[in-house]
């Protein structure tokens, strides 16, 4: 079976690309100089969030805007938000692996990081969301688990992702892990040079890069591309399960799991595209990462925004036309009530301005496709917020005891607050920090996958 | 003798009558519509059943009145009102409804009574109620505790145990290598 999804591995050793391997390994050797300045600001933001977070601890979950009317609101978009994205760059490298794409080599190790610091940021949400931070012991230990509720299903789900997302950064790192070890083993003896040193020798166990280990470790590779597919495809829709299975207008919606995983994808290919930019000014790898790079990811996004546009119009479409109370005014108030400048924000932004950058060729360059990526993360995030507030402050409760005489059928309010917008920025801010502090352990590149994709395209007059 | 005297009395108890439902009706023409809401006992694991009468200001039963029944959510601040249902009052001017909380104990209750979407009466009342589970029966195999819910939740845990065992397997299998000796 795994002949089938086995990568071609070079009968012949690959020649070796000093150049590339110069490039790639130099940021890991010797430290940029904006590095430090650039881990102590993101740090100091990071910070900030945990002394916001603190506050909330002692001030409760009020003081991040949440109140009876509003019980859902910043933290659970975020947590959407910030695992929709880690869905997108494990994809879209499994994509490529399995599509067998030569031009994916410089974009893999990219997105793949992405995905697994992202990750565990958007689990993190769940603390802050619960309020209390001891409720976490009930949802994963066992005598309390609850079987019937899709929380713990996501963790479930969300749990098994992580772990496959760290095994999908792993594997194809064995290689290069190797490839610097050899490259260390030249350096003068210094704390930094051991402490890589014992990274690495941890990373590669017993490798050794025979044909036979690496058609093994490919194999390993395409199997888990494959699983990661559908299991990214099961987290997400599990994660809408949260909404879709309440009795709410706007939550309780069949299509609300697919509407998840587009929205995963199309903003997962944004921030791919984002962290390839930044990686790519930050590390000098102008060289290694082009346009057509830019662009090619620039297609695939507006692939997926398209269909979450299509998504977001049968969904109003079908609720509005249905003229039922509860989904009607849910429509009503985001399309043309209360919600409507960040419903209209998402639809231009994320909608159609990414859309028109990449169907005007002049525009269709790395600096437009970054700018559409940009608007597209921005807007997904505001769209998160319209799924998930407007529906929160749906008024299923009568609030007897308000000023209006005690029949209240009025929607609730969220406010942002310091707290809740500092944390998001801290997580924002955690996940560039915790990239800068992986590309400076691991090549940003995967080096051998470069090589051996540039001895395939010469050697058989392929395409990169 | 005693014809005329029971004739008499009888007068006197008619008279007594006709204007004691005179005056009552007077009494309740003056006031408004009437909705007295009872509770009957709490039975564990069937509910409570709410029962809201609602009477005409002349004492007639009012037909075809949609009843809101709500109950307090203490939880919430300021302990608003949340529906639980409603019904129609019938020919003597009854609407029921059973109640199945998932909780015991004492709960206040709203009835609001409406006709042509005017509100026409109300009622509160607390009650003791028991805990019934809504849900439970033998209908809905599918939760967790019925038998295609155990077995559902058997084969996701034992998927999700597979592809835990899976990933720990292909980590594995790179990180112990091959023997030397049979490669180049």
């Amino acid at each position: 079976m795994t002949d089938v999804i086995v990568e071609p591995v070079p009968s012949e050793a690959h020649p070796v690309d000093h150049e590339l391997r110069h490039a790639v390994l130099r940021p890991v050797l010797e430290t940029p100089r904006w590095w430090w300045p650039s881990v102590l600001v993101l740090g100091a933001v990071v910070a900030l969030g945990i002394v916001a977070w603190i506050f909330q601890l002692a001030h409760g979950l009020g003081s991040a805007g949440y109140n009876d009317d509003a019980f859902w609101g910043i933290y659970e978009s975020n947590l959407v938000t910030f695992i929709g994205v880690s869905y997108g760059g494990a994809v879209v490298s499994a994509i490529l692996r399995l599509t067998h794409q030569s031009w994916r080599a410089p974009l893999t190790r990219i997105a793949e990081a992405t995905a697994l610091v992202t990750l565990p940021i958007g689990m993190i949400f769940i603390i802050p969301h619960l309020g209390n931070p001891g409720k976490i012991w009930e949802l994963v230990w066992p005598p309390y688990w609850n079987l019937s509720s899709p929380i713990l299903w996501d963790f479930f789900a969300v749990s098994t992702y992580l772990m496959a997302t760290i095994v999908f950064f792993y594997l194809p790192l064995v290689p290069d892990a190797k490839v610097a070890l050899e490259q260390l083993d030249a350096e003068a003896p210094s704390t930094r040079v051991k402490v890589r040193q014992t990274l690495y020798r941890t990373l590669v166990g017993r490798y050794g890069g025979t044909p036979t280990e690496r058609r093994r470790l490919n194999g390993s590779i395409g199997l888990l591309a494959i699983m990661i597919i559908p299991m990214a495809v099961s987290v997400h829709s599990v994660l809408s399960f949260a909404f879709a299975s309440s009795s709410r207008a706007g939550y309780m919606e069949t299509i609300l799991p697919v509407y998840f995983v587009v929205a995963a994808l199309y903003s997962g290919v944004a921030l791919v595209v984002i962290s390839v930019a930044a990686v790519r000014k930050l590390f000098h790898l102008e060289s290694y990462i082009a346009s057509r790079h830019f662009v090619r990811l620039g297609f695939l996004m507006i692939a997926f925004g398209a269909a979450y546009l299509y998504l977001t119009f049968t969904e109003y479409l079908i609720d509005g036309y249905s003229n039922t109370a509860g989904p009607a005014a849910w429509v009503h108030q985001v399309v043309a009530g209360r919600y409507w400048v960040p419903f209209w924000f998402y639809f231009v932004a994320g909608g159609l301005v990414p859309l028109l950058i990449m169907a005007i060729k002049p525009l269709r360059t790395k600096t437009g496709v970054t700018i559409a990526s940009v608007f597209v993360v921005l807007s997904l995030w505001v769209k998160r917020l319209v799924i998930v507030i407007p529906a929160a402050t749906e008024p299923l409760v009568r609030a007897a005891t308000k000023a209006s005489g005690g029949v209240s059928t009025g929607w609730g309010t969220y406010h942002f607050t310091w707290i809740s917008i500092s944390i998001t920025v801290a997580a924002t801010a955690a996940i560039f920090l915790l990239l800068l502090i992986v590309f400076r352990f691991v090549p940003a590149l995967s080096v051998t996958e470069m090589e051996e994709l540039a001895h395939e395209t010469r050697t058989q007059g392929g395409r990169s | 003798m005693r014809t005329p005297t029971r004739v008499l009395g009888g007068l006197l108890v008619g008279g007594v009558a006709v204007l004691a439902l005179a005056l009552g009706g007077v009494a309740g023409a003056s006031g408004a519509t009437s909705l007295q809401l009872r509770a009957g006992a709490p039975v564990t694991g069937v509910g409570t059943a709410l029962t809201a009468v609602v009477d005409s200001p002349a004492g007639a039963p009012v037909t075809g009145a949609v009843v809101t029944f709500e109950v307090h959510v203490p939880e919430f601040a300021g302990s608003p009102l949340l529906t639980i249902g409603r019904a129609t009052t019938d020919a003597s001017g009854v609407a029921a409804f059973t109640y199945q909380p998932t909780w015991a104990g004492p709960t206040s209750f709203v009835a609001t009574a409406a006709l042509g979407g005017s509100t026409i009466a109300q009622g509160t009342l607390t009650a003791s109620v028991a805990r019934t589970d809504p849900f439970a029966g033998p209908i809905n195999a599918t939760r967790t505790d019925g038998l295609i819910g155990r077995w559902a939740v058997a084969v996701l845990l034992a998927l999700v145990l597979a592809m835990w065992i899976t990933l720990l397997a292909l980590v594995v299998r790179v990180q112990q290598g091959s023997p030397r000796t049979t490669e180049g």
